[in-house]
């Protein structure tokens, strides 16, 4: 009798063994910032270049109705173009002097990189998140292209987040949108005259704004004013606009302000994004 | 049946890849067309396999190639997979396959893998959404499942019926 009731408790510990391994193995899978390994890259890598391969003539008839569509407007560019080719040659001698300026400030302001310190590298977005468990894009460039975990990844209507799991020929990129407490962002809300700091704290996924928070009760903030990432901290370069004011409240204590931001990315029509590289010479 | 089975996942599969770049898969944007195209093909083509061992491995490599792809945790993902198709095993263990079974079996097994995964990405802190997003995601989920299982299901029967198919043994 003792016997038996040792072998099933024997059996009992093995089980429950068992899953906590399997559990363990689980957890370390999805584990945050884990690099893919060798094998998985090879089959991403795969994956990646066939969906590219179907992309292309997808992609070149979306391309061929935009050119359609965009053919009204060609004098009206072909003009505005002229003027600008004109005024090229005074904003160049403008550019010096402001590169000049702008390093004399981050020294002041301690700002660590700012937008001129980078190198672009577009890419095209290959696939979203279809099961839903990351908010994430995954783009067709990688490590071969000189991509790098952690790269601040726009588009022309913004910030839309950063690199996070680089194999060789291609990335994902996990956007602002994310809860996530390794997604706090600094950002500098202003109207022109004032510049305040706060922090990106959370993303309303129903209404569609993020907050930003740590700015003080007392400052002025209105709605319509701009926030752009600060530079503070290291990761995002200052000067990427972020999106506008939609409105403010205050915090249980009165204290502090709660903005809430309208971001001027469309997340849910991303396909084409820019990386910013780090240049050699900064 | 085999070649017909695969043809048919590697299509699902490229086409929730290609679909996902047209149509809001993020968070902020759900569409109605949303739904996870692999899971439901890997459902439709179960009756044509006598070998439970080849399916599973069938099973198994999706899961895993579709976790590398998306999820970046590609074991999690085959097990998310596993559990969902017994969930619809053992449902089809009562019931057989026909139109309306079957739709019911993979609106079980997309429930069971969302919900799952769910679970698992508020346990581990992760960029976790809220429980009515959950239900959002699910409701979002139900009529491109019922479309695309009943179109699918049309297709891979008709083919089976008119070639003269063998199942997969």
């Amino acid at each position: 009798m003792k016997k038996r009731k040792n072998s099933k408790n024997r059996r009992l510990f093995l089980i429950l063994l068992i899953v906590i391994i399997v559990l363990a193995v689980l957890f370390y899978t999805v584990k945050k910032d884990r690099n893919l390994n060798t094998f998985e890259s090879l089959i991403k890598d795969t994956i990646v270049e066939i969906e590219k391969i179907i992309y292309k003539p997808i992609n070149g008839f979306n391309n061929m109705i935009e050119e359609f569509t965009s053919l009204e407007n060609v004098k009206k560019e072909n003009q505005i173009l002229k003027s600008n080719v004109e005024k090229m040659e005074s904003t160049e001698a403008e550019n010096i002097e402001l590169k000049q300026e702008i390093e004399r400030l981050k020294e002041e302001l301690n700002i660590e990189h700012v937008l001129t310190d980078y190198d672009y590298l577009n890419a095209t977005v290959i696939s979203r998140n279809s099961f839903y468990w990351y908010n994430m894009l995954t783009i067709d460039k990688g490590s071969h292209n000189g991509i790098k975990e952690g790269m601040v990844v726009i588009n022309s209507t913004g910030l839309i987040g950063k690199i996070t799991n680089v194999s060789t020929f291609s990335s994902d990129v996990k956007l602002i949108t994310t809860n996530d407490t390794n997604n706090k962002i600094s950002v500098t809300v202003t109207n022109g005259d004032t510049k305040l700091t706060g922090i990106i704290n959370g993303y309303d996924y129903e209404k569609g704004l993020l907050t930003v928070e740590g700015i003080s009760n007392t400052a002025t903030v209105s709605n319509g004013d701009y926030v752009y990432t600060s530079g503070l901290g290291g990761v995002f370069p200052s000067g990427i606009l972020i999106g506008k004011v939609e409105n403010i409240t205050t915090d249980v204590y009165d204290l502090s302000k709660i903005i809430n931001v309208k971001p001027s990315a469309k997340f849910d029509d991303i396909n084409f994004v820019t990386i910013l590289k780090r240049n050699d010479a900064s | 049946m085999m070649v017909l089975s695969i043809i048919l996942i590697i299509f699902s599969y490229l086409f929730q890849t290609i679909f996902s770049n047209y149509i809001g898969y993020t968070y902020q944007s759900l569409s109605w067309l949303t739904t996870l195209y692999t899971i439901i093909s890997l459902l439709v083509i179960r009756p044509y396999f006598e070998n439970d061992k080849k399916y599973l491995m069938i099973l198994g490599i999706t899961g895993f190639v579709s976790g590398i792809s998306y999820t970046n945790a590609a074991l999690l993902n085959t097990c998310l997979f596993l559990i969902a198709y017994y969930f619809s095993k053992f449902f089809h263990f009562y019931f057989p396959y026909n139109y309306l079974t079957i739709n019911i079996s993979t609106l079980i097994a997309i429930f069971i893998y969302h919900i799952l995964s769910f679970l698992f990405l508020l346990a581990i802190g992760y960029d976790h959404y809220s429980f009515k997003m959950l239900l959002e995601i699910l409701l979002h989920s139900v009529p491109m499942t019922i479309i695309y299982t009943t179109l699918s299901y049309f297709v891979v029967d008709s083919l089976y019926h008119k070639f003269s198919l063998r199942e997969v043994k």
